[in-house]
């Protein structure tokens, strides 16, 4: 191409291009004014939204959104993380099949969410104003959770968000027998303390005392050891393995994450060999279970929370609920 | 600073007490009364042994072992590249080792221990190769300066496909941050002794190149003249490089800066022949790297910091030092100085 056609010629294209992303946003905000019936909530930002009263097309940025939306019967149309990276969590791939991928976490694709037209877009705890003003451009937008809060929260949050209350009634109600009844099956377990740990290259991370895993325990009446009762959602500084004494417990879960069928992807059968490992009381009783990192180490939801049980029943008394 | 023949001894000095001090030091309740126990030959709490032989001996091996061979690899690359800023980063050693862990984790979902450091090794000398093959393309010899671009491509390259990687799995970037990290808690003795061939090649190889590379610090033309081949001796050190750079992020995960800064020291304590600046800079090295971890156990016990941002830490203010003394801005520092 000769020099001097160069820049018209990008103008050119330039312009063709944004005449494109125009006309698409107009035909957005077409679809968002339709909804016949609207109600009035308040999102976990404090912001007031003006939801449909029983969303059809729901879109969502996270996977606690995914697992509660999930739980309350609504299939969304769309959700983060690209299926070809593996990225809805191993636990929801079998109920959210179908479901259309819109990008990966924190960075959802505008263009593909504006394609599925949806109603409502629960946006997680994301919690950045410049995205939040883009998708409430698309569809009603709604902050989901606040950061640390406990799932059931969350979960009855996005309950009323949904219109649909009954079902999280039911859930809870489901939840609490099946933590009750697992309580009661425990016997010799019952109230015994519980870590929760990660394994990574600078040692061993254990999950402070407000994570996701942790109050499903505390449902079930387990206790945690003392360092993983202090404040915080997230998890403690890799710690030395001189001072492994202190994530010991009668139980440990240590979390790995996996996509593959591998038994044992992140070789813990080679590490509870270590001289270090085998002090430990609960490596010694036998009580130390490899457990998806996906749901015992990362935010949660009602779904994870019910796997838990189902894996605390598996490891401690040996069988499916 | 020390007179001259005060600094070898003094050197020595310093590496075996903070040798000394990387067995007493930890976070469990082994301390100073127990390890002197141990070291002179009690055996019988069965705690104090592990901790003493399965953990902190390890660490310590390793310290020496990867700080010794971080400081000759840098003293390798900037007399062949000559170029004092050259590290041994420079090679897409550690670059490539992150673009291959990151690839792990995404391909696999997760890695253990040894998993990591298979990946990392093979990142890190087919990066090192990838380099050398760019820098030798289609020319008879490779020079310093596109050796130095080649790697610096390569570098972004990697960088931004790791990213990009990254970004498209949380699981992945939630595991990679902690072994982008260098720590020498990774360690198990196993770990350990499989690195240790490549290390033990990467000195060998410095030994056999002693020679060959003085000559080269004289000039292309003197070394040819001598009946050195210049360029030959610059792939064979680089080969020393990556093997040792290699097994070294291999091992403990990248640690920037300590392949640049102590062949610095070296220059500094007045190593001027490359026998002694390899020498001086691999002593540095290990001193440098065992006094990072053993703080790096300390400041935040039981917990461990990071003996990469440790280094950066100790290491920076010791560079500027050295450069308000203006003692490491030429490279060999030659007779007018």
């Amino acid at each position: 191409m000769p020099t001097r056609l160069f820049i018209p010629a990008l103008i050119a294209v330039v312009l063709a291009l944004s005449a494109c992303s125009n006309s698409g946003a107009e035909t957005a905000s077409a679809a968002a004014v339709a909804p016949a019936a609207t109600r009035s909530i308040v999102d976990a930002a404090g912001q007031t939204v003006r939801v449909p009263a029983r969303a059809q097309r729901v879109i969502v940025l996270s996977e606690i959104d995914l697992d509660a939306a999930l739980a309350l019967g609504v299939k969304p149309v769309g959700a983060t993380n690209g299926r070809g990276q593996g990225g809805v969590p191993s636990y929801l791939a079998g109920a959210a099949a179908g479901v259309a991928s819109v990008g990966s976490f924190g960075q959802p694709s505008l263009d593909r969410i504006l394609a599925l037209q949806p109603d409502l877009i629960l946006a997680g705890g994301n919690a950045d104003p410049q995205l939040l003003a883009q998708l409430a451009h698309i569809a009603p937008t709604v902050v989901s959770f606040k950061v640390g809060e406990s799932w059931r929260d969350s979960f009855a949050r996005m309950a009323e968000v949904l219109g649909r209350g009954d079902a999280a009634r039911t859930f809870f109600a489901e939840y609490d027998a099946a933590a009750k009844q697992l309580a009661v099956d425990l016997q010799g377990n019952a109230g015994a303390t519980v870590s929760i740990v990660r394994w990574t290259a600078q040692g061993p991370v254990y999950m402070l005392g407000d994570a996701f895993a942790g109050r499903v325990l505390a449902d079930v009446g387990f206790a945690r050891p003392k360092p993983q009762q202090a404040s915080g959602a997230g998890h403690s500084s890799p710690m030395s393995r001189e001072a492994l004494s202190q994530i010991d417990a009668d139980w440990i879960f240590l979390g790995a994450f996996k996509t593959g069928t591998k038994a044992d992807p992140a070789g813990f059968a080679r590490l509870l060999q270590e001289p270090e490992f085998k002090e430990l009381a609960a490596a010694r009783a036998g009580h130390v279970r490899e457990v998806d990192a996906a749901l015992w180490t990362s935010v949660g939801g009602p779904l994870a929370a019910r796997q838990l049980l189902v894996d605390v029943r598996a490891a401690m008394l040996g069988q499916p609920s | 600073m020390p007179p001259p023949r005060y600094r070898w001894p003094a050197l020595l000095a310093v590496l075996l007490a903070l040798s000394a001090l990387s067995l007493a030091a930890g976070a469990g309740r082994v301390g100073l009364a127990e390890s002197w126990a141990w070291l002179l030959g009690q055996r019988d709490d069965a705690h104090v042994v592990m901790v003493i032989e399965h953990l902190r001996l390890p660490r310590l091996i390793a310290a020496l072992a990867v700080g010794g061979a971080l400081g000759c690899a840098g003293v390798l690359l900037q007399t062949v590249t000559r170029n004092p800023l050259a590290e041994p980063g420079l090679l897409g050693v550690n670059s490539g080792a992150a673009f291959a862990v990151a690839l792990g984790f995404t391909l696999l979902g997760t890695l253990s221990l040894a998993g990591q450091m298979a990946w990392a090794l093979a990142g890190a000398l087919v990066g090192a190769a990838l380099v050398l093959l760019l820098a030798r393309a289609g020319e008879t010899e490779s020079s310093p300066l596109r050796l130095i671009l080649a790697g610096i491509a390569l570098t972004a390259t990697c960088h931004g496909l790791m990213a990009w990687l990254l970004m498209s799995r949380q699981e992945s970037l939630d595991q990679f941050r902690f072994w982008s990290m260098g720590s020498l808690a990774r360690l198990t003795p196993e770990l350990l002794w499989a690195g240790m061939p490549l290390l033990v090649a990467g000195f060998a190889g410095c030994m056999l190149l002693l020679r060959p590379l003085s000559m080269l610090t004289l000039g292309d033309e003197q070394a040819r003249g001598l009946g050195a081949r210049p360029d030959r001796i610059r792939m064979l050190a680089m080969v020393c490089v990556a093997l040792l750079a290699g097994a070294a992020v291999a091992l403990v995960g990248p640690i920037a800066f300590l392949g640049l800064v102590a062949p610095y020291f070296a220059r500094g304590l007045g190593a001027i022949a490359v026998p002694s600046q390899l020498a001086s800079s691999a002593l540095f090295g290990a001193a440098l790297l065992l006094a990072a971890d053993i703080a790096a156990r300390l400041i935040v016990s039981p917990f461990e910091a990071p003996a990469s941002a440790v280094i950066a830490l100790l290491g920076a203010p010791l560079v500027i030092v050295m450069v308000r003394r203006d003692a490491l801005l030429s490279l060999t520092r030659t007779g007018a100085e």
